[in-house]
């Protein structure tokens, strides 16, 4: 595992849970990840944002890891937020089509406001 | 601007405070005194008043007798009234209660009313039988009776005091007290005052040079003399400027001299090769690490012609600002040497005749200098009693060990070293690796010991690591090493040099040449003078976490410069996902084996003839030598939507979404996937971010 990458706690309010990333998201970082959602998610939490500026590489296992949350957040009646993907992020989800299933927004503060109007 | 602060004067606290004490005393003493006045001054006022009384009765006792007592009576009384015009009546009365004696005329001969006085009911033993004192609002009153010397009863005398008398001999006394009162308290402020300005005077010079010292004049004194605390306290503040002035120059002369090693430190690194230098079949490179901010250490890679590579490492006896000019000096001369000499001893020669002229007496160097001859695959090499160098044997898996009769260079005068140097020469046959390094290597002091690394185990991590490849023997010696110390300073400066007959990428490169030509009908020269680019190649360990090795090199990678980022992203996700694929599926999880990939930039462009809108397709092909996959259909494009994936067979679904790959199990040169890519030329200046 890259010993860069580090998975930072937001704040976790008005039932929206944050994730700071930084670094490869690869297979062992994408189980963490998965880990530490659920986590949350079992804590009642369904709304979730992750914030991608900062992911230098993602791993078709990242991009699996967070498909498998938007489909779980779903189930839970939330939703999974990815908030400004950093340019290899955006690369994977484009060349995978996957703008329709991964909703994706330009920033953090997009990320809250859409949470908070509920759209 | 900072707003002025609100300053609560010492003074003016000490003065109030000082003030209320003295107030608070003497209204104090001043209750106390007033109720020790009344309780002497009214018994005595009383007392004076039965006197008198008792005197008017005697005085009375013959007029009483007389035919006409108010002849006499009014006339005393009158008089009596006069002088004491505290009294509120006297009166003298027959036995009958008729007034016979009034300081007014017209009450004389009148009964006598009463006033409605109380008659005291305390003891007194001041009175006599038949005296009466009475109490009123605002009188005080006494009763004697008149007797005539043979006891028979002839009146009473009644005298009335006015209570306001009592009062206001009382109130005289207050007022003399308040008026010394106010004596003391104008002297206390005062004195106070006057003494809190001659105590607090210093605090402000202190302050001003407080601010001083604030805003950096260290150099004027505060001048408060005296033998308060606050004399000292400025002795202390003086003291403290002056070791502030110290402790600045002293910081200042700090900063500029790390400026100076940091510059020295930088020209250093510049002297170093950056990086790893690949010709044909070899990788050369090195590794340093300074004790202090500059060292003494060396090393040196330098592409000659003819495919040829010189190589040094040099330890200059000394460290520091001292070693690391000599080094520089060294630097400078073997670039100037290295074209001229093809005997590695020669060029050492000339260089001590050359540096003993400009070395001060007793610094001298040890140095190691080779010319590696990729083509012929040999190293001719000196040693100026440098370490012994170490080689990796691929053949034998063994470490051979090669010493030296040379003696440093500048040692000794008068040709000596000419005596011991010779040039010897090696063979480096694919897979072989050259060790070099300085005593900062096998001499590092364990971390509670002082049993140093040693040559055994540099030996002994070379035999293990050498297979890996250059960079993982680099890095497995460094990592010991500082595992080695520990916490302990870096006590000497820490080089290697490491010469790398990678084991079979010429072998490998050329056969994958032929196959990818055959295979996509490329021009067969083209197609293997592109692969042996040394850039175009990339060995990879064939586990997981080595896969972060493709980021660098697909940024670094001087044929992929011209794409965009976004095409950069493409290209390393996709080797990515397939260096992955096959390291998961075809290697089992403990081999040690490896995967070549190439990258070749010409051949494509001869696949497309389209000048106009020219889109430029690019090949990477991947040679792994791990099991091939049973059903190559695994490389076939997954065509369920990815939404039912569940997150699998994404890495499949990308290779393809991003490339067009193709599987050859099994061919001479090994399993090879070609990758083909398409670029638009200038795409990344067009596109729209995402």
């Amino acid at each position: 595992m890259s010993q860069s990458f580090e998975i930072r706690d937001g704040e976790h309010c008005d039932g929206v849970a944050t994730f700071h990333l930084n670094g490869r998201l690869e297979a062992q970082e994408a189980t963490l990840l998965r880990e530490r959602c659920f986590e949350v998610m079992d804590e009642g939490v369904s709304n979730v944002i992750i914030v991608l500026s900062d992911v230098s590489f993602v791993a078709s296992s990242g991009i699996g890891c967070l498909l498998v949350l938007s489909e779980k957040t779903g189930a839970a009646g939330g939703r999974l937020l990815l908030a400004s993907p950093s340019e290899a992020v955006a690369c994977v989800i484009k060349l995978l089509n996957l703008g329709q299933l991964l909703e994706v927004v330009d920033s953090l503060d997009e990320a809250r406001s859409r949470f908070m109007v509920g759209t | 601007m900072e707003a002025r602060r609100r300053v609560v004067s010492i003074r003016f606290i000490v003065t109030v405070v000082a003030v209320g004490l003295v107030s608070a005393g003497a209204v104090g003493a001043g209750l106390v005194y007033e109720r020790n006045v009344r309780r002497v001054l009214t018994p005595e006022i009383e007392f004076r008043l039965l006197l008198e009384a008792r005197n008017l009765a005697v005085r009375s006792s013959d007029a009483l007798l007389d035919k006409y007592p108010e002849m006499v009576l009014h006339p005393m009384i009158k008089e009596l009234q006069a002088q004491r015009p505290e009294l509120a009546y006297v009166e003298v009365v027959d036995v009958e209660g008729v007034i016979q004696g009034h300081s007014q005329a017209r009450l004389l001969g009148q009964k006598r009313t009463s006033r409605g006085l109380a008659i005291r009911k305390s003891g007194d033993g001041e009175l006599s039988a038949g005296e009466q004192r009475l109490d009123g609002n605002d009188l005080t009153a006494i009763r004697v009776p008149i007797r005539h010397p043979n006891g028979q009863a002839l009146g009473a005398v009644h005298i009335g005091l006015h209570r306001s008398y009592i009062e206001g001999r009382i109130a005289s006394t207050r007022r003399a007290q308040m008026v010394v009162l106010a004596g003391i308290l104008l002297a206390s402020v005062l004195v106070t005052s006057g003494l809190m300005r001659g105590l607090l005077g210093p605090v402000r010079e202190l302050r001003r040079g407080l601010d001083r010292i604030g805003t950096g004049q260290l150099d004027q004194p505060v001048e408060v003399s005296g033998r308060t605390e606050l004399g000292l306290l400025a002795e202390s503040v003086n003291d403290m400027a002056a070791k502030l002035k110290t402790a600045q120059m002293d910081m200042v002369e700090k900063k500029r001299l790390d400026y100076e090693m940091g510059l020295a430190s930088r020209i250093q690194t510049n002297l170093l090769p950056s990086g790893n230098l690949t010709l044909g079949a070899f990788v050369v490179g090195g590794f340093y690490q300074a004790a202090a901010e500059v060292g003494g250490d060396y090393f040196d890679v330098f592409e000659l012609p003819e495919e040829k590579v010189s190589v040094a490492i040099a330890d200059v006896a000394g460290k520091g600002l001292a070693g690391c000019m000599v080094t520089s000096m060294l630097a400078a001369l073997l670039g100037a040497l290295r074209p001229r000499y093809s005997s590695p001893s020669e060029l050492l020669m000339n260089l001590e005749e050359l540096l003993a002229k400009k070395l001060e007496p007793g610094v001298f160097i040890t140095m190691f200098y080779g010319i590696l001859d990729t083509h012929s695959n040999t190293l001719t090499f000196a040693s100026a009693a440098h370490s012994p160098t170490l080689v990796y044997r691929a053949r034998t898996r063994s470490v051979d060990r090669y010493g030296t009769d040379g003696i440093p260079l500048c040692a000794a005068p008068g040709g000596m070293l000419a005596r011991t140097l010779r040039d010897n020469q090696m063979f480096l046959e694919a897979g072989d690796l050259l060790l070099q390094y300085t005593d900062g290597i096998n001499e590092t002091f364990a971390e509670s010991s002082d049993e140093e690394f040693g040559f055994d185990r540099v030996t002994s991590i070379l035999s293990r690591n050498a297979q890996r490849g250059l960079g993982a023997t680099v890095e497995s010696l460094i990592d010991a090493v500082g595992e080695w110390s520990g916490s302990r300073a870096v006590g000497d400066d820490r080089t290697l040099l490491c010469i790398s007959h990678e084991r079979d990428v010429a072998a490998a490169g050329e056969k994958v040449a032929a196959t990818v030509s055959a295979l996509f009908k490329l021009p067969s020269r083209e197609t293997l003078i592109d692969m042996m680019r040394p850039d175009a190649h990339l060995r990879l360990p064939a586990q997981l976490n080595a896969l972060q090795a493709l980021r660098d090199w697909v940024a670094g990678c001087v044929p992929l410069d011209k794409l965009g980022s976004e095409d950069r992203a493409r290209v390393e996700l996709v080797l990515y996902e397939l260096c992955a694929n096959l390291i998961e599926h075809g290697y089992a999880a403990e081999a040690d084996d490896e995967i070549d990939i190439w990258w070749l930039s010409h051949a494509s462009e001869n696949s497309t003839g389209d000048h106009r809108a020219r889109a430029s397709k690019s090949y990477f092909v991947i040679r792994d030598s791990g099991r091939p996959f049973e059903n190559p259909v695994v490389l076939r494009s997954n065509r369920r939507p990815v939404q039912h994936t569940r997150g699998r067979g994404l890495g499949l679904a990308l290779i393809h979404a991003a490339s067009e790959p193709r599987y050859f199990p099994d061919t001479p040169a090994g399993n090879l996937t070609v990758l083909q890519f398409q670029f638009e030329p200038t795409h990344h200046e067009q596109r729209v971010p995402l």
